[in-house]
């Protein structure tokens, strides 16, 4: 299998790591119980890609280290639109200078995630700039040009796993999700576009979590989501296929969950999901080597 | 009807005001993009529209989460809310300003508009009144109705609606549920942007319309604005979510949409568990028939 990456540019784009952030107030949780819980942004030193993104006391958790921009609007999308997950992102600040990490996830238009290994976590500061070599946006498999490929880096697409099939890409994926689970993020941001951020595995009907046994989706996980179409906007298209990587961690506000950045998008007929554990960026990426896969 | 007792009397009347919003395009200096990749220059979010009023089909247009009828709102976001939320379908509106001071008109929706992230109501008013109305315009509503319970059926939550609407609807208690007439019955799956932004007595949570095999399944082709809808399988409870115990019960409010992930919209107005909220098919459940807005159309 082919793609076109040596025609993508290869684009700097910097963040620095944002200070978690709160509204003083409870968050009112699906079960009417409000809560005080850490929530985004800041350097997460217990929670990365490759944990489970259900079961912490915490909200829309975040793994790693969370970047932002704190440029112009234009600034902080073009942070979001350009950094494709598996890019490279190196520190260039501070005492863990130097130190090259990996994109794990974009979460609501301004926010990307990179992953570093805990003795590099533990030496970054709040306000540490990272700076991503942005490259990935184009991207397209030969032969499968409408399979429109969003956010994801040549180096991942490559590592995935994917095989051609009877004119089908099989994805090896940990978690197929129904389309009526998608919550918030559907419909996308301001400009509709799925390229920047994520949208919502809802967490909030538990009934329905033990149902579809959403429960053990780790972040990192490839997942592949039914009847969705990603193309230019998050929405419901019968037997079309979004997949996604899951970037952030559950929540208890209703319509909200793990997060997940789609990565593909397909009309029916072009994307076939097949059920693989190991399907996780961690694992394809060597992220975790201390971890049994 | 005259067996359902609501809490009626401890709710406060106040009024709230906004004024006339000016229309907006969904992408500035630009075109939206629709679910398969066509670009499109939106019409009808905000402003004063003409010739589109409640009980005119919301399918056929050339607009994009149009409001039939005078948007209203407040530039300042948190005043903004607050005539968003305290504003209940069926409220009289009264023109403050202009030409057309003194005319009546009535809320008969509420709308979000997700590129600007702003919250407005629709107010219908009658043609003449409408022709003498500009942009700018400040506009009151005499609110009345947040907080309205029914005594004895406190598990559905009643938002965004009047109390002297309340009874109009043809709703009746009968085994312990609230039976609601509706003209259709939406499949929770079919519900898109608006999932997971919070409290539901503010602005619509919409249908998705991107999927023309869809539409034509669910015959969303037939809406009308001012129609009330059922949603099963969701809740409004708390906020917009997927539910496989709730139902809700909302108006349409903004039409359809060719953006992915959106379509018309619905102003909650009852959310509650399947055994306790009941709709009843009814092809008149529309505000324009309840109120008596349109003597033009035949029912």
């Amino acid at each position: 299998m082919k793609n076109n990456k040596n025609k993508l540019v290869q684009v700097s784009v910097m963040g620095e790591i944002s200070h978690p952030s709160s509204s003083g107030g409870f968050r009112t949780g699906f079960d009417g119980i409000p809560r005080l819980v850490p929530g985004g942004s800041g350097i997460k030193l217990n929670f990365r890609v490759g944990d489970c993104a259900y079961g912490w006391i915490a909200d829309h958790f975040e793994p790693g280290v969370c970047l932002q921009n704190k440029g112009s609007v234009q600034q902080f999308t073009a942070l979001n639109a350009l950094a494709c997950i598996g890019n490279e992102g190196r520190i260039v600040t501070g005492d863990a200078k130097g130190v090259i990490g990996t994109v794990t996830g974009k979460h609501g238009y301004s926010k990307t995630f990179v992953d570093f290994p805990l003795e590099t976590l533990k030496k970054l500061t709040i306000g540490d700039r990272i700076q991503i070599t942005g490259w990935g946006v184009g991207l397209e498999i030969d032969g499968y040009e409408n399979v429109r490929i969003m956010s994801l880096s040549p180096k991942l697409l490559e590592a995935m796993g994917i095989k051609e099939e009877n004119r089908q890409l099989v994805i090896p994926v940990a978690a197929i999700v129904e389309g009526r689970m998608m919550g918030s993020g559907m419909g996308g941001g301001s400009g509709g576009i799925p390229d920047l951020g994520d949208f919502d595995i809802q967490s909030t009907c538990t009934e329905l979590t033990n149902t579809y046994d959403l429960s053990k989706i780790r972040i990192g996980d490839v997942v592949a989501i039914k009847d969705m179409l990603s193309h230019y906007a998050r929405g419901i298209y019968p037997g079309a296929i979004t997949i996604g990587i899951v970037t952030h961690g559950a929540s208890f506000s209703p319509g909200h969950g793990p997060g997940v950045s789609p990565i593909m998008s397909a009309y029916p007929g072009k994307l076939k999901p097949t059920k693989d554990d190991n399907a996780n960026i961690a694992y394809h990426l060597n992220l975790r080597p201390e971890k049994d896969w | 009807m005259a067996d359902i007792k609501t809490n009626i009397d401890s709710l406060v009347r106040m009024k709230v005001k906004g004024e006339i919003i000016h229309p907006e395009l969904w992408i500035e200096r630009g075109f939206a993009t629709t679910w398969d990749g066509r670009p499109k220059l939106t019409v009808g979010i905000g402003g004063i529209v003409y010739n589109v009023r409640v009980g005119d089909p919301v399918f056929g247009w050339h607009a994009d989460h149009l409001n039939a009828g005078v948007a209203v709102s407040d530039p300042d976001p948190s005043k903004q809310r607050g005539v968003n939320v305290f504003s209940c379908i069926g409220n009289e509106a009264t023109v403050l300003t202009g030409s057309a001071k003194g005319a009546k008109g009535v809320v008969v929706g509420k709308t979000y508009f997700f590129a600007g992230r702003s919250y407005r109501l629709v107010v219908d008013f009658k043609s003449e009144d409408k022709m003498k109305l500009t942009i700018g315009d400040k506009i009151e509503i005499e609110s009345w109705g947040t907080g309205l319970s029914i005594i004895g059926l406190e598990g559905v939550r009643v938002m965004s609606l009047s109390p002297d609407l309340l009874p109009k609807l043809g709703v009746e208690v009968m085994d312990g549920k609230l039976k609601v007439p509706v003209v259709k019955i939406v499949p929770g799956s079919l519900m898109g942007t608006g999932v997971g932004r919070g409290g539901a007595h503010m602005g619509a949570w919409d249908i998705q319309s991107c999927s023309p095999e869809l539409n034509k399944e669910h015959d969303l082709y037939s809406l009308r604005f001012g129609d009330i809808v059922a949603v099963t399988d969701v809740t409004c409870d708390l906020g917009n979510s997927v539910y496989e115990q709730g139902i809700i019960i909302g108006v349409i409010s903004h039409g359809e949409s060719e953006l992915g992930g959106h379509g018309p919209g619905i102003a909650t107005i009852f959310s509650g568990s399947k055994d306790i909220l009941e709709p009843i098919y009814d092809p008149k459940a529309n505000l324009a028939y309840i109120l008596k807005l349109r003597d033009d159309l035949e029912w």
